[in-house]
């Protein structure tokens, strides 16, 4: 059982209204403005409004206003207002109220782009003629139907194999074709001051160094950019952190290059700040979203569970330094008594990198080998964003260094667009390693049985269908079929356990099978025999990419012995 | 004394009976989980 569109407006409008549903936080909204950024320009013709959570949508309301016709706001303080003593029934009437006036509104197209239960449950309340993303079923079940939302609720937190950035997920989702964001010629005209801008907590500990790094950050920086001024920015939750900085002795000297406005600066006006910057140095966290949208050049330190892929700022030439901590990227519930992530960033690689990009050098594999210590590159993994027909791309800059990960991701990149959009990505043939080579043999053996699983899953739906459709069908049968199903979906679920770089097909695949189409065993059926049938291509051509690279690799190391014999 | 806990907590054991008994769930109630998962998200944010 679905949930229930039929309050929803069928008539055509002349606009057609798009919602985008998105109750997460600061960042999240930010991004959300990238991912449509260009879309008013090209698609006028749509009326588009966007349903946010107060506390969040009205700090950014500058930013929002323009790109939305109409922004609604779901004020929880005065819904949960006196709930003490008022109880349930005065929030139930506030949630009656913003609905029926989201009911006014008419929607066409609601895209939940949040995926937190809360708006999961928002979006089955809110009549639209078309539902993208989550949303729960009267059976109180999730229903996610559009592939693009499948790879997100597959991929995004549940691991560090997610290719994507989340502005480029949400533009998928959205069905907005990928592009690089315009920069007007006013915004790259704009003076900047000499002014480096540095944000340096986050959301939570794991994900930001203690002070001391800091202190030691800002002392090298301004103590090499004689001319550069430094401005610490943050939140009123964070004075006390920034104070510790600022009070350090060892930044005593430089009081009057160092400024602190954590605190006292709404949003928009910190926005400013950042637009009149030359660079924005922080951990993952809101500013440097912000700084993306402003154009404004990016030094990302990931730490914790941040993962750089998804959320690196959306802008050319973003800089994210991580670390390449066996742990990292964690999730925010695994126990973590030691940080270790946090020592294996050396602050004085950071320095480096803000001097060069303070002189206005390019950062580049050559500069990162002649200009640091082989100590201090050991441990990190060090990015820089480019645009490569539209899309998102982080490259990694350390010479003769990929991570497994990198090397999956970029596979994953390419499988999902091929499958899913059906366009195909080109990326060069990355140099693997012993290591890597043995882990591509490994995910071989895995997507083998992955392959073959899929080809029974096949098998067996159509033997259904078959069945069915039979003068005399037997329920027995059926019934046997379906089991064996049952069991290759569950022998699916071991093979990710062997074969751990597999998961988000293995995860893609469960979204997929508990979201098939139909109201009766037939459509039912024929949905699974189409998930298996997709979930067979996925795994060729991920086979396929894996079986090329480690070819290119065998060719590589032939010639390799064979110029050491000549020698 | 929270009385909105109070009513939470009671509707939440109605909802799950109904689903319990295999029946479907009303509008009403998917605003009383909407309204339980609003108030634990803000009680985690203030906490942050």
């Amino acid at each position: 059982m679905k949930v229930s569109n039929k309050e929803a407006c069928a008539t055509k409008n002349a606009h057609p209204t798009i919602a985008l549903l998105q109750l997460t936080r600061l960042g999240d909204l930010i991004q959300t403005v990238q991912a449509v950024q260009n879309f008013r320009k090209t698609h006028p013709q749509y009326r588009m409004v966007l349903i946010a959570r107060s506390q969040f949508a009205k700090p950014l309301n500058f930013l929002l206003q323009k790109y939305f016709d109409k922004v609604y706001t779901l004020d929880t303080q005065a819904i949960f207002h006196d709930q003490h003593t008022a109880g349930l029934s005065k929030s139930l009437n506030g949630i009656n109220v913003f609905i029926s006036e989201l009911k006014s509104e008419n929607i066409d197209a609601l895209i939940n782009l949040s995926f937190s239960k809360s708006s999961s449950y928002l979006a089955s309340l809110i009549p639209a003629v078309h539902k993208i993303g989550s949303f729960h079923d009267f059976n109180n079940k999730v229903q996610i139907n559009d592939k693009w939302s499948q790879v997100l609720y597959s991929t995004v937190m549940r691991g560090s194999l997610n290719p994507y950035s989340l502005v480029e997920l949400f533009k998928n989702i959205i069905g907005i074709t990928p592009s690089e964001p315009v920069v007007s010629a006013a915004q790259s005209a704009m003076p900047r001051a000499n002014l480096i801008v540095v944000h340096p907590f986050a959301s939570n500990d794991r994900k930001a160094w203690k002070a001391e790094k800091w202190v030691e950050v800002i002392y090298k920086t301004l103590k090499d950019n004689d001319k550069c001024t430094v401005t610490l920015v943050g939140a009123k939750n964070e004075v006390l952190k920034s104070q510790i900085i600022t009070e350090n002795p060892l930044l005593k000297p430089f009081s009057a290059r160092l400024i602190n406005v954590t605190g006292k600066t709404s949003i928009e006006e910190l926005s400013q700040v950042v637009a009149n910057a030359k660079l924005f140095v922080g951990h993952d966290s809101m500013v440097g979203h912000l700084a993306a949208i402003n154009n404004t050049p990016t030094l990302t330190i990931s730490l914790g569970n941040v993962r750089p892929h998804e959320t690196t700022p959306f802008q050319t030439n973003a800089y994210n330094l991580a670390p390449r901590t066996k742990c990292f990227p964690c999730f925010p519930s695994d126990p973590c008594a030691y940080t270790q992530c946090h020592h294996d960033i050396p602050y004085q690689l950071v320095s480096n990198v803000i001097k060069q990009l303070m002189s206005g050098n390019e950062i580049d594999a050559e500069w990162i080998k002649s200009s640091n210590s082989g100590f201090h590159l050991s441990s990190v993994n060090f990015y820089r964003s480019r645009f490569q027909n539209g899309m998102f791309t982080l490259d990694s800059l350390i010479e003769g260094h990929l991570d497994v990960a990198d090397i999956f991701r970029t596979f994953y990149k390419i499988t999902w667009s091929f499958v899913i959009n059906n366009v195909e990505d080109n990326y060069p043939i990355p140099k693997l390693t012993p290591n890597s080579h043995r882990d591509l043999l490994d995910a071989l053996t895995g997507l083998q049985h992955l392959f073959e699983l899929s080809e029974f899953g096949q098998k067996y739906s159509r033997f259904i269908l078959e069945e069915i459709s039979s003068s005399t069908p037997s329920i027995a049968k059926i019934k046997e079929f379906s089991k064996k199903i049952d069991e290759i979906d569950h022998l699916q679920e071991m093979v990710q356990k062997t074969s751990p770089y597999l998961a988000p097909i293995i995860d893609y695949f469960k979204v997929r099978k508990g979201n098939l189409f139909g109201d009766n065993i037939v459509k039912l059926t024929e949905s699974s025999y189409y998930c298996f049938e997709e979930n067979a291509q996925l795994t060729s051509v991920m086979y396929e990419l894996i079986q090329n690279t480690i070819a290119e690799y065998k060719i590589g190391n032939n010639k390799n012995s064979r110029s050491d014999l000549n020698k | 004394m929270n009385i909105f806990q109070d009513d939470i907590n009671n509707e939440f054991d109605r909802i799950k009976k109904t689903l319990s008994e295999g029946n479907p769930l009303t509008l009403e109630d998917l605003k009383i989980i909407l309204l339980a998962e609003l108030n634990e998200e803000d009680l985690h944010e203030s906490k942050q």
